[in-house]
């Protein structure tokens, strides 16, 4: 009898062991699982946070374009205007004026705030076709205004 | 097991907490950035409304001493900061400049000489485009000095065919028609004379440069030229631009017209007895008369009858005006501009403040023009401005776009005292608007300042040292002050009115809004004399004000009432500048009963809201018995031809806009002989038609025909036999004459004048049949048809001198 209950005994340690462990196993994966799927959400919507704030703020003005007529070659100089809320990067100006398109690819096109940028383009503008100017910015932000040479 | 179960049920039960606090903190995180988003979407957004709220105005743009002098007007609803000026020398090539500013203009301000430290040369030979831009980005471009495309210019000679020794007043209309929305600035009239046998001098003073022409405005520049010559001869005058666009010119001859039978054709203006010269087919003159005109009032190509016109009062009634309808005529306008001349005078109070008898003000100045002795509305006091170099600078662009003066710390003028500005006793008030430097000095700068014969600061209203406003009373025993504690030096027009409703009480109100009383009681009147100061507190510029003052005005014996009337705030909102009244202007082609055809190519303009500038310096609002009259032209252009079909007429719908505050009534004066400033009684005058508008005179060739001669000179006249009148066929220019026969009983023969027509008389005159040769009753009779009618006048006034005139009566219907 006395047998019987020291038996009993170690069972009731070992099933309660094992019930525990079962728990915190499955528990364990649960945690881990809930964990990597909210870090997982909470990355992504932040950087679609980023990324939608960011675009929100960012404005830029065409703020002057004018055209040079050298003896070499004609250009257009081009400035813009960061008059956002963030600073932002240019990254391409395409002008267009249906017979001729060029694209100019801005390396150095990074605009503080209120900060201003200038380029001089070169371009064989007249006087009779308008010229669609588009800027590009890092975050692809389309910019657009419509000039006419002269 | 119970045990077991509990332990386990623990454990699961802190795992699931977990979970449950890891998407808690998910959720909270992903609420804050959905927050955070949402701020920044508003704050965007309120930034992009920022930015449509901004707007300015150029108001002065002037070249002086090779430095761009340049006032900006802020037109918006909220603060304007400057950022950049970009300058593009447009006569040379590839000049192109930058400037930093850091200029902020706050709303309904003015900021003067902007670019006063840019280190920029400008030459009145060269013309530059230049293009502000606001720290928000908005930018406006302008040209100063040029036109870099061509404009729309007209010339208009008045009249094109004149007597020798004529006068004849050259009209150049220019019209902003930018393609490019650019801002045309000091534009400057060139105007050249090209004899082909007849003599121009030039009389009267050139045309001013034109500070600003937005797009679609128009700008007109007259010049006034005596012609003379030999029946035939010509002059051309040819206009255009400084530094336009080449061939961009307009040319317009004037003809000298020989009088046939002129004795002595000087003498014809001396004693006129039709007043108004000939006048052109496309100027339809507003005529008080509204027979055949349905129920509103005519308007066609003929002179003012006399000189009982019409004063149309817009606080009661819009002004409509038609011309007659003839079912037998086309008439074409070409594409061009359609210029309304308003002859008016403004009320010279808004309406809560339109007072009788001593309730009303007692002298008022508004600067609207620049002279020694400024002119006061009331006619009750005369002011005199300093002299040099105590006077101030007037600025006809100061205040509300129109005139004021400036006063540079010496300045001053001064009004004699009388018994409508030496107060007395109470009530009495004074109000006006200044606009002090901030970079004034730090000490009292005196506005308005009056003193009793002790030599007693009796009445002042000034800046301290502080820059707060003061109006102060000091009757010797007590003194009164009434102080605000805001500091005006501040570059910014402010409206003060200053109330002494009691001999020892004073109420401030600045910008509508009370800002001190201070009350003591007590009976102690203040008795100025010698002279009021403006702009300092005496004849040695001491306590000189810093900065501009305008519409001074005063109630001798009247305080102003705030709480049921708001006169206070009435009066701070009246504009006495180039906005005083809004009119609503449609002018169309409408069916021979008035009925708008719904056609876009019968409108020539639908215009509301116009701002009509205030006018004038003069009083006599209630009952105006002077040629006192402003002029204001409205102008709109067609840009294709318009076409009065049969039946048709023109009309013209002028609709007073009224303001709900600051209110200022307008009345406008038509046909009337005896205005004979500026250009004249009221009229429209239209691109030239092919064929004169329908007039409203109507002879019946079957019988004698009639008509009115009014004598508006000072002596009587008496008009000789020969005096006729002249039917001329519309299109054929076939003449057809007859002689004035006589009035009543009395007739007129070779040896017999006609009775007297006394000074401001009108009499009325029989003429016979019109004849291809007049007086020969076997040669033609006029027949049926459009006729240009002409009355031609031989006579001889009480002093001896003789006239002769020809009048055009307009375009008449013969049946």
């Amino acid at each position: 009898m006395v047998k019987h209950a020291k038996r009993r005994a170690l069972a009731t340690v070992v099933s309660t062991g094992i019930l525990l462990s079962a728990v915190a196993i499955m528990g364990s994966v649960l945690v881990a699982w809930s964990n990597s799927i909210f870090a997982a959400e909470q990355n992504e919507i932040t950087a679609v946070y980023s990324e939608g704030v960011n675009k929100l703020n960012e404005f830029l003005v065409i703020e002057h374009v004018w055209f040079g007529n050298e003896t070499s070659s004609r250009f257009i100089n081009v400035t813009l205007s960061n008059v956002g809320n963030v600073g932002l990067n240019v990254t391409k100006i395409t002008l267009d004026n249906s017979v001729d398109k060029t694209d100019l690819l801005i390396t150095d096109g990074g605009m503080a705030r209120n900060d201003d940028f200038s380029t001089e383009i070169t371009y064989n503008w007249t006087t009779t076709d308008p010229i669609k100017i588009t800027i590009t910015t890092e975050k692809g932000v389309l910019y657009q205004d419509y000039v006419m040479g002269p | 097991m119970k045990q077991r179960r509990a332990l386990t049920t623990i454990v699961g039960g802190v795992f699931f907490l977990i979970v449950i606090i890891t998407a808690a903190s998910y959720l909270t995180y992903t609420m804050n950035l959905f927050e955070n988003f949402s701020e920044n979407v508003f704050a965007v957004a309120q930034e992009r409304e920022n930015r449509k709220k901004e707007s300015f105005d150029i108001s002065k743009l002037t070249i002086e001493n090779n430095k761009i002098n340049l006032d900006i007007y802020n037109s918006g609803d909220i603060p304007v900061t400057f950022a950049r000026l970009w300058v593009e020398n447009v006569t040379g090539v590839d000049q192109v400049y930058k400037f930093d500013l850091n200029n902020t203009v706050t709303t309904g301000n003015t900021i003067e000489d902007i670019l006063k430290d840019v280190p920029f040369i400008a030459l009145e030979t060269q013309s530059y485009k230049l293009k502000l831009v606001t720290d928000r980005g908005t930018t406006k471009e302008f040209s100063v000095n040029a036109s870099t495309e061509p404009l729309h210019l007209q010339l208009f000679a008045l009249p094109e065919e004149v007597p020798t020794n004529f006068i004849s007043t050259i009209l150049l209309s220019v019209t902003n028609n930018s393609t490019q929305s650019t801002i045309y600035t000091n534009i400057q009239p060139v105007l050249n004379v090209i004899s082909f046998g007849a003599l121009a001098e030039f009389e009267g003073t050139t045309p001013e440069p034109h500070a600003v022409l937005e797009k679609g405005n128009t700008v007109i520049f007259e010049w006034t030229y005596r012609i003379s010559g030999d029946d035939g001869d010509k002059v051309r005058f040819e206009a255009s631009i400084l530094n336009g666009v080449p061939g961009n010119t307009v040319t317009k001859n004037v003809e000298v017209q020989k009088i046939e039978t002129a004795e002595q054709s000087t003498t014809s203006l001396s004693s006129g007895i039709l007043t108004s010269g000939l006048i052109s087919q496309n100027v339809l003159l507003f005529h008080k008369e509204t027979i055949d005109a349905i129920g509103e009032r005519q308007m066609w190509a003929s002179s003012p009858e006399n000189d009982s016109g019409e004063i149309i009062d817009f606080s009661l009634t819009n002004a409509v005006f038609y011309t007659n309808t003839d079912s037998n005529v086309t008439i074409n306008i070409p594409a061009g501009s359609w210029n309304a001349t308003l002859r008016y005078i403004s009320s010279p109070m808004p309406e809560s403040l339109m007072h009788t008898g001593s309730n009303s003000e007692t002298m008022s100045y508004h600067f609207e023009s620049d002279l020694d002795s400024p002119l006061d509305s009331t006619g009750n006091t005369i002011m005199t401005l300093g002299t040099s170099p105590n006077r101030p600078q007037w600025n006809g662009t100061a205040h509300h776009g129109a005139g004021a003066y400036e006063f540079s710390g010496n300045q001053f003028a001064s009004i004699l005292t009388n018994n409508y500005n030496d107060l007395d006793d109470s009530p009495a008030s004074t109000s006006g608007w200044f606009y002090a430097y901030s970079s004034g000095p730090a000490s009292n700068q005196m506005i308005y300042f009056g003193d009793t014969n002790n030599g007693q600061k009796s009445y002042q209203i000034f800046l301290n040292q502080n820059g707060h406003l003061v109006f102060q009373l000091d009757t010797g025993s007590t003194i009164a002050t009434c102080t605000s504690t805001v500091n005006y030096k501040d570059d910014s027009w402010h409206h003060f009115v200053a109330i002494m409703p009691g001999d020892n009480d004073c109420d401030l109100y600045v910008d509508g809004l009370l800002r001190d009383s201070d009350t003591n009681g007590g009976n102690s009147a203040i008795a100025l004399q010698g002279s009021i100061f403006i702009g300092a507190s005496d004849a040695s510029g001491t306590d000189g004000f810093n900065g501009l003052i305008d519409d001074i005005i005063h109630w001798d014996d009247y305080g102003l009432i705030e709480s049921a009337e708001q006169e206070v705030t009435d009066l701070f909102n009246t504009n006495y500048g180039t906005s005083s009244h809004l009119l609503d202007f449609d002018l169309r082609i409408v069916d021979e009963f008035g009925t708008d055809l719904g056609l876009s190519n019968k409108t020539i303009s639908q215009t509301l809201s116009f701002p009509i500038p205030y006018a004038s310096d003069f009083g006599e609002y209630s009952a105006p018995v002077a040629d006192i009259w402003g002029q204001f032209n409205f102008t709109a252009i067609t840009t294709e031809e318009r076409v009065v079909g049969l039946g048709e007429r023109l009309m013209i719908n002028m609709t007073y806009v009224p303001k709900s505050v600051g209110n200022l009534n307008m009345k406008m004066i038509i046909d009337d002989v005896s205005v004979v400033s500026g250009l004249g009684s009221s009229f429209l005058q239209t691109p030239n038609p092919d064929r004169a508008f329908s007039g409203y005179a109507t002879y019946d060739n079957s019988a004698k025909g009639e008509i009115s001669i009014f004598n508006p000179s000072p002596r009587d006249n008496w008009i000789k036999y020969q005096s006729r009148v002249v039917f001329e066929d519309e299109l054929t220019g076939t003449p057809y004459a007859s002689f004035i026969i006589g009035s009543g009983s009395a007739s007129l023969g070779p040896n017999q004048d006609s009775p007297v027509i006394p000074s401001g008389t009108t009499g009325t005159f029989e003429f016979e049949k019109p004849r291809s040769q007049p007086g020969n009753t076997s040669s033609d009779l006029i027949p049926e048809g459009r006729y240009r009618m002409y009355v031609f006048l031989d006579g001889y006034d009480s002093a001896g001198q003789i006239f002769l005139q020809t009048s055009l009566v307009g375009i008449v219907r013969v049946i």
